[in-house]
């Protein structure tokens, strides 16, 4: 037998009334309390997070610490690292503004006359430079720079000698205007006396107590070598 | 779930489309309103449970003060403030009113369809209610759409009710359920504003409340579910259902109403008693007892009316019969506070068929401290008819 389909109801769903419906009374205190209970959730996920953050928080400055240390060391290694490279490079640049002058000196023995007398060959030595670091007075507690300041230096090569007449002098002269000389001294002319190259710094009777120094004369002439530059 | 704000204001969230099951009604009270009757009235609370029906009490109860309303005014005027004895205070109670402005009948979707166009063509709308702090019931869109849509078929103009949706026509309320022989629909409707005064009767907030409004006939039709005579005949039988003022005809077929009428022009049984009391000179006390005892033969003075009642009762057969290839044998007669064993033997002497009388409650628990009830004879017990019906109809639907 199939269910009976026997109800022929005439009220509406939403006519129908409860008898039981939930009282405002009852009410109150119930979403009081979820919403005591919501807020203490709410604030225990806060309690939660700020928990999390502080010991993230920790944790990061932990590493940080120890990463400081760290750091402390690349740089010390770094500074290090620039130190010698600077010191390498400074080496390199002496090396590049090496000058040699062994070839002068040996061709200059091949060009000096027979009646000519060479009593001094001299490279002098390039003024001090200043190696305070810029505006710094000098005083016991500045450390001078490492390098020279400027990078160029210029140098002279001083011929002292006696001879008998002027002849031999300017052979010479000649001789060293010629191209195995070229790379190490340079001729300059045409240009004022104190600018040129080779100067005779002084060319005057030798007053040197010897024999015959009453008949010779002595001589200092000066060039112009190429500049020593300090760089890589 | 209801949320009742003040003593007036309640919102209710509806959990349904959530999911979960819905659990049909177990404890409910059936309510017989407006029966005419001295003592009060008729309430049966009708429990479900899984060792089977249980009627937990059934007595008279106090009618409300105010009477049935005939309009919408009476029932804004109406105190509404009812409520039953202790122990009919189920949570829900179904109500069968009895109205002379009800209508139960069996009928066609296009007779429906036809009625409600008229309905709507006549335009006419009962006014709102006002006191009872009910809504607004507006006119239906269907019936506004009806106006306009001619040459639609009538799902398109919105005149096809719903079975088992109330639906609101011309300041009627009704519902129809479809019968077991298509394409017949049993409909059922009251004035609105009885359905709205019937609804708010029994307060929000205390027990019972109202779940069920019936009309008196169409809470007979369910009172049989449980008779250990019909379920035996697999739910096939048909029941002569004799009220105060009116005779009803219902035809089942494995448990599904297949026929439902009213005799036309037949008196109820307070005729017939009149007529016997007439025929035979007694008073009204010596009525019941005439009709029950076997020493004065009252059948001459019953016949005109016992006999249109067996008339039409072997044409629904018949129809049964020929139409259906349906025949029955087990004819009940309910509703009868006395004289059915006469009844029984007009219908064998005239149909060759007796007809069957039990007490209501028969297949029914009864309480057993309730000796009263226990007691009840199956005539006596014939006054809860409706109640028992009504209580057994609401507690098909879902809580």
């Amino acid at each position: 037998m199939k269910a009976p389909n026997l109800h022929l109801n005439l009220l509406h769903a939403s006519e129908r009334q409860s008898s039981s419906p939930v009282r405002l009374r009852v009410m109150l205190p119930i979403l009081a309390l979820l919403g005591c209970a919501g807020c203490l959730v709410w604030w225990g996920v806060l309690a939660g997070q700020l928990m999390l953050v502080k010991t993230q928080s920790a944790s990061l400055r932990q590493d940080l610490a120890a990463k400081k240390a760290e750091h402390g060391g690349i740089l010390r290694q770094m500074a290090a690292e620039r130190e010698t490279r600077s010191e390498l490079d400074q080496l390199t640049m002496y090396a590049h503004g090496r000058r040699t002058y062994g070839g002068l000196f040996k061709q200059l023995a091949n060009v000096v006359p027979e009646n000519l007398q060479l009593l001094s060959l001299e490279i002098p030595e390039p003024p001090a430079q200043n190696l305070l670091p810029p505006g710094a007075k000098p005083g016991p507690k500045v450390k001078p720079l490492l390098g020279p300041t400027g990078t160029v230096e210029a140098v002279s090569f001083r011929i002292l000698g006696r001879t008998v007449k002027e002849t031999p002098v300017e052979a010479m002269m000649k001789a060293l205007e010629g191209a195995a000389f070229t790379n190490e001294l340079l001729i300059v002319k045409g240009v004022p006396p104190e600018q040129a190259s080779p100067r005779i710094r002084s060319f005057h009777q030798d007053t040197s107590p010897s024999g015959e120094g009453a008949r010779l004369l002595a001589f200092d002439i000066e060039y112009r070598c190429a500049e020593r530059r300090f760089e890589k | 779930m209801k949320l009742q704000l003040t003593k007036t204001k309640t919102i209710e969230i509806d959990f349904s489309h959530l999911g979960g099951g819905t659990r049909a009604l177990s404890d409910v009270t059936g309510v017989a309103l407006n029966m005419d009757d001295v003592r009060g009235c008729p309430a049966v609370r009708l429990v479900h449970k899984k060792s089977g029906w249980i009627v937990m009490a059934a007595g008279f109860v106090p009618a409300p003060v105010d009477p049935l309303p005939a309009s919408w005014d009476e029932a804004n005027k109406s105190q509404i403030a009812w409520s039953l004895p202790k122990a009919f205070q189920a949570p829900h109670a179904a109500l069968a009113i009895q109205s002379p402005n009800m209508f139960t009948r069996q009928t066609t979707p296009e007779v429906l369809t036809t009625d409600l166009a008229q309905a709507a063509s006549r335009g006419t709308s009962a006014p709102p209610p006002r006191k009872l702090g009910v809504r607004r019931l507006e006119k239906k869109p269907e019936l506004t759409a009806a106006k306009s849509g001619e040459g639609l078929p009538a799902k398109d103009k919105g005149l096809e009710a719903t079975p088992g949706v109330p639906t609101q026509s011309n300041g009627v309320r009704f519902v129809i359920q479809p019968l077991a022989e298509n394409p017949f629909v049993v409909q059922a409707g009251l004035p609105e504003y009885q359905v709205v005064w019937l609804s708010h009767l029994l307060p929000e907030g205390r027990r019972p409340t109202a779940a069920s409004v019936q009309t008196l006939p169409s809470a007979l039709l369910a009172s049989l579910c449980e008779q250990p005579v019909f379920n035996a005949a697999g739910g096939t039988a048909f029941a002569i259902y004799v009220m105060r003022n009116s005779v009803y005809l219902a035809g089942y077929k494995d448990g599904q109403l297949i026929l439902f009428r009213s005799c036309p022009g037949v008196a109820g049984w307070e005729m017939l008693r009149e007529g016997v009391k007439l025929r035979l000179g007694v008073d009204e006390e010596m009525v019941d007892e005439i009709l029950d005892d076997a020493l004065i033969d009252p059948r001459s003075a019953m016949e005109p009316f016992v006999r249109p009642v067996l008339q039409q009762l072997e044409i629904s057969l018949d129809y049964l019969r020929n139409r259906h290839n349906l025949r029955i044998d087990k004819v009940f007669i309910m509703g009868l506070p006395s004289g059915a064993r006469y009844w029984s033997q007009m219908a064998e002497e005239s149909l060759n068929m007796p007809l069957i009388a039990p007490s209501v409650f028969d297949g029914l628990s009864l309480p057993p401290k309730d000796r009263e009830l226990a007691e009840l004879t199956p005539s006596k017990s014939q006054a809860f008819l409706a109640a028992l019906g009504a209580a057994r109809a609401a507690m098909e639907d879902p809580a």
